[in-house]
C-alpha cells in the first residue's frame, strides 16, 4: 500500500470513530428523551 | 379533565409557574428554575443542533477542500481539524461544568448541578475523541501510536478526572448527595487541571531526545486556522445541544422521581 | 482548635497500635510492590536506577490508598459523625486529626523504609536523601487528597472508585516528587521541585479540610 493510501486510511479512521461516538451519544439522548412522558399530551388534557 | 392523575408534566409547564410574591424576577433569572429551563432548552435545542451541522459542514469543507496540503506532513495533518477542536472542547467543558458545580454549591440553585452532570459525558466523549485522533495522527506522522507528549498525557489525565466524576455520581443513589459530591470533586479537579498541565508540561521536556510536540505546528496557512475555528465552533454548538438535551432529560427524570416519592 | 485535635490523634494512634497489622499491611504492600517492579523489569542496575525513584513514589501512593476507604468509617458507624455536624469547628478538628493520624500511621513508616527500597534500586546516598525530602513534603498532600476521596465515597461499596477519584489528583505530587530525585541523580538542582511540592502542600492544607468537611456533611444527609 502506498504511503498516500496508508495516510488516507489513517484520516478515515481518525474521522470515523468520532462520528460513531457522537452518533451513539445522539442516539442515546434521543432514546432517553422519548422515554419522558410527553408534555404536549399533558397540555391537551 | 384536570386532576392529580393528569398532572403528568404540567408541573414542568412554565406557563403554570406562579411568580413568588413580590417583584417579578428578571426574565433571565426565571431560567434558573428547572421547569422554565426545560421549556427554553427544548426550544433552543434544534437551533444549536442545526448550527452545529452547518458549522461542521463548513469547517470540513474548508479543512479538506480549501486548505492546502502541508509540505511536511502531506494530507494526514487534516486530522487536526477534529483533534484540536475536540481537545479544546474537552478542557472547556470541564471548566464550564466546574463553574456550574461551584455556582450550585454556593447559591444552592437547583439547575446548576444538573448542568454539570449534563455536560460531563459530552466532555468525556470529546476527551476520548481527542486521544483517539491524536493517536491516529501520531502513528503516520511520527511512527508511534502513543507519544508521552504533554498535551496528550494531560488529555489522558483529564479523561481519568471525567471518569472519576461520572463514576462517583453514578455510584451514589441519593440524587442530592450525588450532585453535591460530584460538584466538590469537579472543583478539586479544576484546581488541579492547571497544575497537572504544568507538571506534565515540565515532565515531558525532561528528555531532550523527544522533540516531538503537538504544539510544533508550522506557521499555519490562514485557511487552516479558519477550518480549525469553524470546527471548534461546530463542536461548541454540538456540546451545547447535547447538554441541553441531557439536562432536559435530567429535569424530567428528577421531576418524576420527586413526585413518586 | 489545635487543642481539640491532639486527643483525637492520640486516640487514633492507640487504635492503630491495637491493630498493628493494618499499619504493617501498608508497609508490606510498599515493599512488595517495589520488589515486584524490580522483578518484572529485570536486574539491570542502570535500568533500576533510572526508574527507581518513580517506582518508590508509585508504591508509596498505592500503599496510601490501601487503607483509605476505611478512614471515616468508624465515625460513621458509631454515630460520632452526626454529633460533630452540629459544630463546624469540631468537624474540622476531626478532619485534621484523621488526616494527621493517617499520615503518622501509614506514611511515616513508609518514610523509614524508603531508604531501603532506594538501596534496592541502587540509588546514591544523596538521591536517597532527596527521596526522603520529597516524600516528607509530598505524602501529607497525598493524605489530604486521599481523605477527600474517602469522604466523598464514604459508605459506598467498592474501593476502585476511591482510587479512580484520588489518583489523577495526585499526579502533580507524583511528577514533582519523583522528578526531584531524578534531578538529583543527574546533578541538577532539586530546589524548584521541592518548593513546588511545598507550595502544593500549603494549597492542599488550606483547601482540602474545607472540602473534606463538606463531603462528610453530604455523606450524612
Amino acid at each position: 500500500m502506498s504511503q498516500a493510501g496508508a495516510h488516507l486510511l489513517f484520516i478515515v479512521a481518525a474521522y470515523v470513530v468520532p462520528v460513531l461516538l457522537l452518533g451513539a451519544e445522539i442516539w442515546q439522548l434521543v432514546r432517553r428523551s422519548r422515554r419522558q412522558p410527553r408534555r404536549e399530551l399533558a397540555d391537551e388534557a | 379533565m384536570k386532576g392529580p392523575a393528569m398532572d403528568g408534566l404540567r408541573t414542568l409547564d412554565p406557563a403554570l409557574q406562579r411568580e413568588p410574591a413580590g417583584a417579578p424576577r428578571a426574565r433571565w433569572r426565571r431560567l434558573a428554575s428547572p421547569p422554565v429551563f426545560h421549556h427554553w432548552a427544548g426550544r433552543a435545542l434544534p437551533w444549536f443542533a442545526a448550527l452545529a451541522a452547518v458549522l461542521a459542514a463548513a469547517g470540513l469543507f474548508v479543512g479538506f477542500v480549501v486548505a492546502p496540503t502541508d509540505h511536511q506532513q502531506g494530507e494526514v495533518y487534516r486530522i487536526i481539524f477534529i483533534h484540536v477542536p475536540a481537545a479544546w472542547m474537552s478542557m472547556f467543558i470541564y471548566l464550564v461544568a466546574a463553574l456550574h458545580a461551584g455556582l450550585g454549591l454556593v447559591f444552592h440553585t437547583r439547575l446548576s448541578p444538573l448542568m454539570a452532570r449534563a455536560l460531563a459525558p459530552t466532555g468525556a466523549l470529546f476527551t476520548v475523541i481527542a486521544l483517539w485522533t491524536g493517536m491516529a495522527w501520531g502513528k503516520p506522522t511520527w511512527g508511534t501510536w502513543w507519544v508521552w507528549d504533554a498535551r496528550l498525557t494531560s488529555e489522558l489525565i483529564l479523561l481519568f478526572l471525567y471518569l472519576g466524576y461520572l463514576g462517583l455520581v453514578s455510584a451514589i443513589d441519593d440524587p442530592r448527595r450525588a450532585d453535591r459530591a460530584g460538584a466538590i470533586l469537579l472543583l478539586a479537579g479544576v484546581v488541579n487541571v492547571p497544575i497537572i498541565y504544568f507538571s506534565v508540561q515540565w515532565w515531558s521536556t525532561l528528555h531532550q531526545g523527544a522533540s516531538i510536540s503537538f504544539t510544533a505546528a508550522p506557521t499555519m496557512a490562514r485557511t487552516m486556522v479558519l477550518g480549525l475555528l469553524l470546527m471548534a465552533l461546530a463542536c461548541w454548538a454540538y456540546s451545547v445541544a447535547a447538554a441541553l438535551a441531557r439536562v432536559r432529560c435530567l429535569i424530567a427524570e428528577r421531576d418524576a422521581l420527586g413526585r413518586r416519592a | 482548635m489545635p487543642l481539640a485535635v491532639i486527643p483525637i490523634v492520640q486516640r487514633e494512634l492507640r487504635t492503630a497500635a491495637r491493630r498493628p497489622m493494618d499499619a504493617l499491611g501498608a508497609l508490606l504492600f510498599f515493599v512488595v510492590v517495589g520488589t515486584l517492579f524490580a522483578l518484572a523489569a529485570g536486574p539491570d542496575p542502570v535500568l533500576l536506577r533510572a526508574f527507581g525513584p518513580g517506582v518508590v513514589w508509585v508504591a508509596a501512593l498505592l500503599s496510601l490508598l490501601v487503607s483509605l476507604h476505611r478512614l471515616f468509617l468508624p465515625e460513621l458507624e458509631d454515630g460520632v459523625l452526626e454529633q460533630l455536624l452540629l459544630s463546624p469547628r469540631s468537624l474540622l478538628a476531626l478532619v485534621w486529626a484523621k488526616v494527621a493520624a493517617h499520615w503518622l500511621v501509614t506514611c511515616l513508616p513508609l518514610l523509614l523504609v524508603a531508604p531501603l527500597l532506594g538501596l534496592q534500586f541502587d540509588l546514591s546516598t544523596a538521591s536517597i536523601a532527596v527521596l526522603l525530602a520529597s516524600l516528607l513534603l509530598g505524602t501529607p498532600t497525598l493524605s489530604l487528597l486521599g481523605a477527600l476521596g474517602a469522604a466523598l465515597t464514604l459508605g459506598l461499596r467498592g474501593n476502585a472508585l476511591l482510587a479512580l477519584i484520588v489518583l489523577p489528583l495526585c499526579v502533580p505530587v507524583l511528577v514533582f516528587g519523583s522528578g526531584a530525585v531524578g534531578a538529583s541523580q543527574q546533578g541538577m538542582p532539586v530546589g524548584p521541585h521541592l518548593s513546588i511540592l511545598g507550595a502544593w502542600l500549603l494549597l492542599a492544607a488550606v483547601l482540602c479540610p474545607w472540602a473534606i468537611s463538606a463531603a462528610l456533611r453530604l455523606a450524612l444527609e
